[in-house]
């Protein structure tokens, strides 16, 4: 272990990420050679793959698809559900050292109440909950509440109810009004929301004429939708007071940096692992000379630095 | 343990036309690597392209560190990892999936759909040889690819679709007639090879290992974007395979 110094350190609501890099949801393995000091050390935190209350086949057919700079998804949210995920994998990930956020995704009400209760009853083994009301690559529910203010506040009140920990709630970039998702969500008891998911998108087979993916839309990320992503996290940042946490392309330690000044506590990173891991190193070095650089004692010191001169 | 190794391109030969065999040095893939394993190679630094592409492992010498993969150029990503010349380095991730393995029989036949046959060739270093082997091609535009794969694997019987080199039919054709009981078949190529092939021979061979390949996103394990349905569920091709037993997979449901 290298000795890590506190300027790095920050607190993602209620979240104590000694790095401000968090491994985005559904971009890591829960195998042992994915969790060993070489990689870990330069994480605050991982989230899990999403997880539902029942179990999940995913999607058929072709799941991914490079795009420039890019690549669409759909998965589909292909998990063992949360009883075998609490029984099963929860301990094992835990005592990795590295902290875990559960990642809850969930078709109705009744879904979202009965993984919080599960989430309460190992509330010991669980870092914090990742809300997510965005993923776009099902027929039912996820997206659908985060699009809506009011659906989004709903999903945060439930989830708050049986949760008094770090809840951070995933937007989705579809939202048509970030500003008032992000207030809705924050009024309703989130601790910090993480902006964001991906684009819905979608691509063609032309040698076959047809949709590539069996649902025809997909979500696309990568560092193709970066600038994109560091608008919704300039809008959510301006509309709230909780930490934001930026998500989207990031690749480099200049990307992170520029989600922190634009208003982000923390950044996630996802599709980039796909292209290397040493993106990971990249962002943490590289954030500890950009503080050094800027003469400050933590990063946190520089969250919302381009918005000063607004 | 997968991991993304900086490997210089040690050497470069192209087969045939569109067809490279490369070499990198890579010692720690070089020495974990295992016949069915594939490594993920970087075509360019930055995000154009942003994915790795999946290429099986043709060889790995642990004494001299170096590893060597075998592909046709398809598209934007091979076409800049063919065009890499000798000294670059490319980030090179790996070793990635399981291996052929726990032989069912000592007589071992191998059936290839052009490149499929990369891992095959590793495999056959290790265990000395095919009792058989069967590689197919389209036609005689693989005249040189197949002359290569002749002088390493001397006992290879060669098929083309149009019959323009070699005898005439798909790789699978050298099955036919012959008695599977004793025999444990590895295969490699396109998926629908591999689909006919266990359609076939599904109920006389006892032993069908099969490699097989579908579009990647991380390589692994982290995404699900390479999942089989299998008789034990959607399992992804990346870590979970590329090697399954074929009776395994559910081949009806398999996107083609």
């Amino acid at each position: 272990m290298s000795c890590i110094s506190d300027s790095l350190r920050v607190n993602a609501g209620g979240v104590d990420l000694r790095v401000p890099v968090v491994i985005a949801s559904g971009t890591w393995a829960y195998e042992d050679g994915m969790w060993q000091d070489d990689l870990a050390r330069h994480v605050g935190a991982i989230c899990s793959k999403a997880i539902t209350k029942d179990p999940c086949l995913g999607n058929p057919g072709t799941r991914v698809w490079e795009t420039p700079s890019g690549i669409l998804n759909s998965i589909g949210l292909q998990n063992e559900g949360i009883d075998s995920f609490i029984d099963h994998r929860l301990e094992g990930l835990k005592k990795r050292g590295t902290p875990v956020m559960l990642n809850i995704c969930m078709q109705s009400d009744e879904d979202l109440a009965y993984m919080m209760d599960r989430v309460a009853e190992v509330k010991d083994m669980v870092d914090g909950v990742e809300l997510n009301v965005s993923c776009p690559n099902t027929d039912h529910g996820c997206m659908s509440w985060g699009v809506d203010a009011r659906l989004t506040a709903k999903a945060t009140e439930m989830a708050r109810a049986k949760w008094d920990g770090p809840l951070w709630v995933k937007l989705t970039p579809q939202a048509p009004d970030i500003p008032a998702v992000a207030r809705a969500a924050e009024l309703a008891g989130a601790s910090a929301l993480v902006a964001s998911n991906t684009w819905l998108g979608m691509a063609i087979d032309t040698k076959r004429g047809v949709p590539v993916f069996a649902r025809r839309v997909a979500g696309l990320s990568g560092p193709a939708v970066f600038p994109l992503a560091l608008r919704v996290v300039w809008d959510a940042a301006g509309a709230v007071k909780i930490p934001v946490i930026g998500c989207g392309g990031v690749d480099s330690a200049d990307a992170a940096l520029a989600m922190i000044m634009a208003g982000a506590a923390a950044v996630e990173v996802g599709a980039s692992l796909f292209a290397g891991f040493g993106v990971l190193k990249d962002i943490h070095e590289g954030l500890e000379a950009a503080v050094a650089r800027w003469g400050v004692k933590n990063v946190s010191e520089l969250i919302g630095k381009a918005r000063e001169t607004r | 343990m997968i991991r993304d190794h900086d490997s210089r391109l040690a050497a470069k030969e192209e087969v045939s036309p569109g067809i490279w065999h490369l070499t990198f040095e890579c010692p720690e893939i070089a020495s974990a690597a295992l016949p069915g394993n594939f490594v993920l190679i970087k075509p360019a630094r930055g995000s154009a392209p942003l994915l790795r592409r999946p290429l099986g492992v043709l060889d790995a010498d642990a004494a001299k560190g170096t590893i060597e993969v075998l592909f046709r150029v398809v598209g934007q990503g091979t076409d800049l990892i063919a065009g890499g010349d000798v000294g670059q380095v490319f980030s090179v991730r790996g070793p990635v999936g399981g291996n052929f393995k726990d032989f069912r029989h000592g007589r071992v036949w191998a059936v290839a759909g052009t490149l499929g046959i990369a891992p095959l060739l590793f495999l056959r270093k290790k265990i000395g040889g095919f009792e058989k082997l069967f590689l197919g091609v389209g036609n005689a535009s693989w005249k040189g690819f197949a002359d290569w794969v002749q002088v390493r694997a001397p006992e290879m019987v060669l098929y083309s679709d149009d019959g323009s080199i070699g005898r005439k039919g798909f790789s699978i054709a050298g099955l036919e007639g012959e008695d599977l009981s004793g025999v444990s078949l590895v295969c490699c190529g396109p998926n629908p090879m591999m689909k006919a092939l266990y359609n076939q021979y599904g109920t006389s061979c006892d032993d069908i290992q099969v490699s097989l390949e579908k579009r990647m996103g991380c390589g692994y394990g982290g995404c699900y974007g390479c999942v089989v349905d299998t008789t034990t569920g959607r399992r992804r091709i990346c870590i979970d395979g590329p090697v399954f037993q074929a009776r395994e997979v559910k081949w009806d449901e398999l996107h083609l």
